[in-house]
Formats: C-alpha cells, sequence, structure tokens
C-alpha cells in the first residue's frame, strides 16, 4: 500500500463522521485530486458506508413521520411489521415510502383544488417538522443545523450550536431546553441523540418513551422531568427533577433496564458502569444544572455529600442544590412535593429570600447512623430549618442557633403507590403563597460559617414520632444574596 | 429569554435551507454534468400533475429512493446533509413529474436532478467542505453511477456479508452506524487511538466491498 492511499485511509473515517480539521479536510482532496486511481476504490467504500446507514434507517426518518398521519390501526400494523424480520422491514420501508408518497399527492391535490395560495415547500417542511423552536438565547447555529427550517419549524436532522440555550417544543409534547456548546441529532418527534451537551426534557404525565440517547446510554423517559448531558470525557450525565425515567445499557444490551425516580441522578461510564452523583446544582429558572462544583465564586454552597453507603438503597440519591432558590412555594425534598412557606400571607422571612438552598431527601428522617457534610464555597451565614415537633438533636444545639423564627411546611399529596398500599392516609394538596395549607411549623437555626471547615450534620433523633426531613439554606456573610450566577460552560 | 428572532429565522433560511434559493443552483459551468433545467417548485406547478400520472410517478419514486439515496450520499462523501438533498431532490423530481417520459428509464432523469443539488450544495457550503477538481468528482460521479444503479441488490448481499463478521467487526460497525458513535469516542471508549479505529473500519468496509461484489458476481453465474 502506497504513502497516499494509506493516508487515505486514515482521513475517510474523520471525513465521514464530519470530525475532520479543515486541514485534513483539504489534504484529503488533494489526495484524491492527485491520485485519481484512488477514486474507485474510495467510491466502493463510501457507498457501502452508505448503505449501512440506509440499513439503520437513518435516511427514511425524514419521511416516516408523514406515515405518522395515518389512522391508528394503519400506524399499529407498520409499528409491528417493524419488530419482525429484514424483508418485512424492507416491506415496512417501501410502505412508509408509499405511504409518505400518498399523502404528498393527496395534499398536492387538496391545495390545488382549495386554490390555497401557499407555498408548497412551507406545507412540506410544516408536514415535516417533528418541532418547533420557541426561544432561542445568544445561539448561532452551525452550518450543519439541518433540522432548523424556516419558520422556526425542526425537521428529523442536526442542531449544533457552540453557545447560547434554546427551547424546542415537539409536536408529540415534550418540552426540551438545551443549552452550551450543543450537537444533537432529531430523529423524530419522541427520539433525540444528544452527541454533545446539555439537554433538560419535561415531558407531560400522559406521555412515555421520549427518549434521549446518548452514545453510552438511552434515557427513556416515563412522564417526568429529567436532564441529560453528554461529556466531553464520553460519559453521560443524567438526571430526574420530576417523575421518573429508564436507562437502557447501550454498550452491553444485558441489563435490564436501570430506572432512576426523581431525586436520583447518575454518571454512565464509557463502559456502560452507573455511578451515584452526589449533587448538581441548579439556578433559579432551571434553565441550566451542573454535576460539577461552580467555579463562580457567586454560589455559597459549594458541596453537600452524606455517609450513606451504595447498598443501603440510596444508590444514585442526589442533593440538589438551588442557587438563590429560595423563595416561596420551593419544593423542599428532592423525592417529596412539600413546600416552604412563611407562616403567615407576609412570606418567608426577607433574610431568607434568594438563599442557596438544597433539596434533602425527606426519606432520610428515620435514619439513625445518617451524617451529612456541607462545604461553603464563601464565609456565610448556615440556617438548618429544623421540625419543631422533634427535640432538638445535640450536633443542632450545639453548632446553631436558634432564630426564634419559624417557617412552614406545605405536604404536598402522597404518591400513587403509598396511597394504594394506604388508602387511609390523609389527603394532601400543595397550596399558593405564604400562610396557606401549612402542615407542620419549623425553627430556623443559623451559623455563622467563617473559614473553609465542612460543617457536620446528624440525624433528625433517635425517636420514631412523626417528622419530616431539615432543611439546608445559606446566604453570604457579608450581605444579602449575590447576583446571577452566569451558567457554566459546559465543555466538561 | 427573548422569543424566536426574526434575525435568526432569517439566518435559518439564508444559512441552512437551500430550498429557497434559486440562485444556488449551478447554471451551466461544469461542463462534465448533464443538468435538467432549474426546477421550479411553485404549486401551480405541482398541481398540474393529473391523478394517473402521479400515481405512477409516486411508485417509480418510492422504488428508487434507496438508489438516489446511495447515489447522493456516495457523490457526498458521506456528507451527513445527504439526507437533506435528498429531500430536495425529491421535491425538484416531484415538481417537474409531469414532464417525466414514461417511455425512458428513470433513473439517469433522476440522477441529473440529484446531481444538480449535489452541485448547488458543494457550490453553498465550498468554504467548509470538500472541494475536488471537477475532472475528480466526474470520476466519483461515473462510479456512482454505476453502483447506485445495483444499491437493491448490493443491500441484500450487505445484509448477508453482515451475518460473515466476526465479534470485534460486528460491534464496530454496531456502534458506528446503529449506535452513530464517533470515531474518536469509539476510540476513546476501546481505549485505542482513533486512527488505529479508523483503520479498522476501513478494512471492514472494505471487505464488506469485496463481499458484496463475490455475492453479486456468483448469482450472475449460470
Amino acid at each position: 500500500m502506497s504513502a497516499h492511499e494509506k493516508r487515505l485511509h486514515e482521513l475517510i473515517d474523520f471525513v465521514l463522521d464530519g470530525s475532520c480539521t479543515d486541514d485534513e479536510r483539504q489534504e484529503f482532496a488533494r489526495l484524491i485530486d492527485d491520485h485519481p486511481e484512488l477514486i474507485q476504490g474510495l467510491a466502493e467504500e463510501v457507498f457501502i458506508h452508505s448503505l449501512l446507514q440506509w440499513q439503520n434507517e437513518s435516511i427514511t426518518r425524514d419521511l416516516a413521520v408523514f406515515g405518522e398521519s395515518q389512522p391508528e390501526g394503519a400506524a399499529c400494523d407498520l409499528a409491528n411489521l417493524e419488530s419482525t424480520t429484514q424483508p418485512v422491514q424492507d416491506s415496512r420501508r417501501k410502505a412508509t415510502w408509499f405511504v409518505a408518497a400518498a399523502v404528498l399527492v393527496s395534499g398536492v391535490f387538496a391545495l390545488w383544488q382549495l386554490g390555497k395560495d401557499r407555498h408548497w415547500k412551507a406545507t412540506i417542511w410544516d408536514d415535516l417538522a417533528v418541532a418547533e423552536l420557541v426561544d432561542v438565547e445568544n445561539v448561532t447555529w452551525a452550518e450543519e443545523s439541518t433540522a432548523l427550517k424556516p419558520g422556526s419549524l425542526i425537521v428529523p436532522g442536526r442542531l449544533r450550536t457552540e453557545a447560547g440555550e434554546f427551547t424546542m417544543r415537539f409536536r408529540s409534547g415534550p418540552i426540551v431546553h438545551v443549552i452550551g456548546a450543543v450537537s444533537l441529532m432529531v430523529e423524530s418527534d419522541m427520539l433525540v441523540h444528544l452527541d454533545r451537551g446539555q439537554a433538560t426534557a419535561r415531558v407531560p404525565d400522559s406521555l412515555k418513551g421520549f427518549t434521549i440517547k446518548t452514545p453510552v446510554i438511552d434515557v427513556i423517559d416515563q412522564g417526568t422531568e429529567f436532564g441529560v448531558a453528554t461529556r466531553e470525557n464520553g460519559f453521560t450525565d443524567v438526571v430526574v427533577f420530576d417523575g421518573k425515567v429508564d436507562l437502557a445499557d447501550r454498550i452491553s444490551n444485558e441489563h435490564a433496564p436501570t430506572r432512576l425516580l426523581q431525586g436520583e441522578a447518575a454518571r454512565i461510564d464509557r463502559q456502560g458502569a452507573i455511578q451515584r452523583i452526589m449533587q448538581v446544582g441548579r439556578d433559579q429558572k432551571g434553565s441550566w444544572w451542573t454535576a460539577d462544583y461552580p467555579t463562580s465564586g457567586d454560589n455559597v454552597i459549594q458541596e453537600v455529600s452524606d455517609n450513606i453507603p451504595p447498598s443501603d438503597g440510596s444508590k444514585y440519591f442526589c442533593y440538589q442544590i438551588n442557587y438563590h432558590g429560595l423563595v416561596e412555594d420551593v419544593f423542599a425534598y428532592a423525592d417529596d412535593p412539600h413546600q416552604w412557606n412563611g407562616l403567615t400571607a407576609a412570606g418567608l422571612p426577607e433574610f431568607l429570600l434568594g438563599a442557596d438552598y438544597v433539596k434533602t431527601f425527606n426519606d432520610y428522617r428515620y435514619l439513625n447512623d445518617f451524617q451529612m457534610k456541607v462545604l461553603m464555597s464563601r464565609p456565610a451565614n448556615l440556617y438548618v430549618f429544623f421540625d419543631n415537633r422533634v427535640p432538638a438533636p445535640k450536633w443542632l444545639t450545639d453548632q446553631f442557633e436558634d432564630t426564634g423564627i419559624d417557617i412552614g411546611l406545605d405536604e404536598g399529596p402522597w404518591g400513587s403507590e403509598e396511597k394504594a398500599l394506604r388508602p387511609d392516609l390523609p389527603e394532601f394538596e400543595n397550596a399558593v403563597g405564604g400562610g396557606q395549607s401549612i402542615d407542620n411549623i419549623f425553627s430556623v437555626w443559623h451559623r455563622r460559617c467563617i473559614d473553609g471547615t465542612p460543617v457536620i450534620l446528624g440525624i433528625m433523633g433517635e425517636k420514631t414520632q412523626a417528622r419530616a426531613m431539615y432543611g439546608i439554606a445559606a446566604t453570604p456573610l457579608d450581605g444579602g444574596p449575590a447576583g446571577p450566577i452566569p451558567a457554566p460552560m459546559f465543555q466538561n | 429569554m427573548q422569543a424566536f428572532s426574526r434575525e435568526c429565522a432569517v439566518r435559518g433560511i439564508g444559512e441552512l435551507s437551500t430550498l429557497d434559493r434559486k440562485s444556488a443552483i449551478v447554471k451551466s459551468d461544469e461542463s462534465n454534468f448533464n443538468k435538467p433545467e432549474p426546477a421550479d417548485r411553485d404549486l401551480a406547478s405541482a398541481a398540474m400533475v393529473s391523478a394517473d400520472v402521479a400515481a405512477r410517478f409516486v411508485e417509480l419514486l418510492t422504488a428508487h429512493q434507496r438508489k438516489l439515496h446511495a447515489y447522493i450520499s456516495t457523490l457526498m462523501l458521506g456528507d451527513t446533509a445527504a439526507a437533506d438533498v435528498l429531500q430536495e431532490t425529491n421535491i425538484d423530481l416531484w415538481s417537474k413529474a409531469e414532464e417525466f417520459d414514461f417511455e425512458r428509464p428513470f433513473l439517469p432523469w433522476a440522477f441529473a436532478f440529484a446531481r444538480q443539488r449535489v452541485m448547488a450544495f458543494r457550490k453553498s457550503q465550498s468554504r467548509s467542505r470538500l472541494l475536488f477538481s471537477d475532472a475528480a468528482m466526474a470520476r466519483i460521479d461515473e462510479e456512482c453511477i454505476r453502483l447506485a444503479g445495483e444499491a437493491d441488490s448490493r443491500l441484500v448481499a450487505l445484509q448477508n456479508c453482515l451475518k460473515k463478521l466476526n465479534e470485534r467487526q460486528s460491534y464496530l460497525i454496531g456502534e458506528r452506524y446503529n449506535a452513530k458513535t464517533s470515531v474518536k469516542l469509539l476510540a476513546a471508549r476501546l481505549g485505542e487511538t482513533a486512527h488505529n479505529v479508523a483503520s479498522q473500519l476501513h478494512r471492514i468496509r472494505m471487505a464488506l466491498a469485496r463481499c458484496v461484489d463475490a455475492t453479486l458476481a456468483a448469482e450472475e453465474r449460470p
């Protein structure tokens, strides 16, 4: 094999997957121009590449959406066919194309008959669209962004940006917010490949199965709000803010899906191994989150962790630090729908408003060997909200002072599974605003944190009276809450 | 957060879609290529297609999608925008359906539209895309026409050839084409260099190409 042939073989995959540099691209073109004898072999190899792409149905996606407008029965038939043998898949492709073309024909004739003065291509994109852009901020689309079409429509194809953020509303219902340097392939209104960057999806309860695929894992929604980040090192972070998701292993395909519930988060490495993420930080608006420790210095709480071994059932429990997020009606726990409120209509005490706060786990309220470590990023006022039904434990009285100020916990509804097991449980509903639907009173305890020494918090108490887990909040020691925290670079 | 701005929408049209840009359609400066007239996608034109012609045309268009894609994708050397170019070619073809002579073969006629679309795409993306000489492009086009004409039988042969890959080869092809993992990420996962993985993928594709050729040759023998 000649040197230029060898070099061509080295470059071809980077050309095919679009990851080559400008210099490599030019070198590749020069090699072809200077050595036309290589063209036949090159064409044969690229042809195989094209057939492999076709075989994996990455091409028919653009027109498969036509088929989705068919009557329900027809759609089911096609779906059933897909799971059988290859010849049937071919039939399905042809059937899909026939449907696509037939719809095309009927659409054109309908328009002609109605005499509408609409441009055909606009109708085509509208028919093909699987989502719409509903918000865009500081985004410059890369030229590979083939999914973006006039009218803010998104058709199956790629979206790539180097910065900014945008939100897509899929026609099947999910709303997906994307931030930072991102490369993703929109496959359909139920499937997105996230090759790089961070996406947070809110999916209607009625919809199941919306999927975000990364190179190492399929994240399959089961009715939820969840975030997925594909990191530069090939790892994937997944966090569930509400509801639940299934993680389907893409590496071995040997295991049943791993289910992550509300308040859980996991990092999947390149071999498909799943590990707990101890904490994620989130901005007040919920537009970004990070599993890394902030470096901006504007946050107050830097790090939280606990001593619970994974074998104790807390395998993927993840604390959520909400930067500057403490306001009326915020959710108090990562795992339960209870809310912090002021005791009166005046709301929460002013000194707490805009504080960083941690969504702890209400499930931990009866643990007897629990220990939690909190680390500040700067001198801070650290607050613990402690349930008045429980005598203050020694770790609290030794390190904190009771401010004499109380706040309330508005308990949300029981989960459907708990309610099914115990129909006798009282009904709870969240109300809106201070002083509304207060179910339990919490004392606000305070201490100053001058240096970077971690603060160790302990158990709620050794007795088993009714209780709710304590909350944690912090403000800067030298004044009010800091300004908005800029989103991380998401380069990881 | 601001709403999707008019500026962004305009950029979306101008930079990302060649559909609106009739000026991007190559006129007559590539003498090696036989080009039809630029397609006019006005609704009125498309709507003039009779029901009978439409039905027959739909059948042809449907039956030749695989070949058209193979042709476009190969001519574009695997560029991910091939699916978009196929889509635009389909629209061109449909808008000219009433001009198609059903007594003549469909594929050469369709390839001319596809070629025109590929050339327009190349021109609009010239800064960051592969730029071959016209001579090299014409040679690649010849190969594409030869291969794409047999796309259906080659795909069937390929499916059998894929079954002959060993476990390692199947894994690499599955990751690259089913999971759509980039070569660099695949290399990082395997703890190998990207060049090493690229080289393995190259060898597998060439082996598949030889297997496909051998299968077709065997089928042609009496």
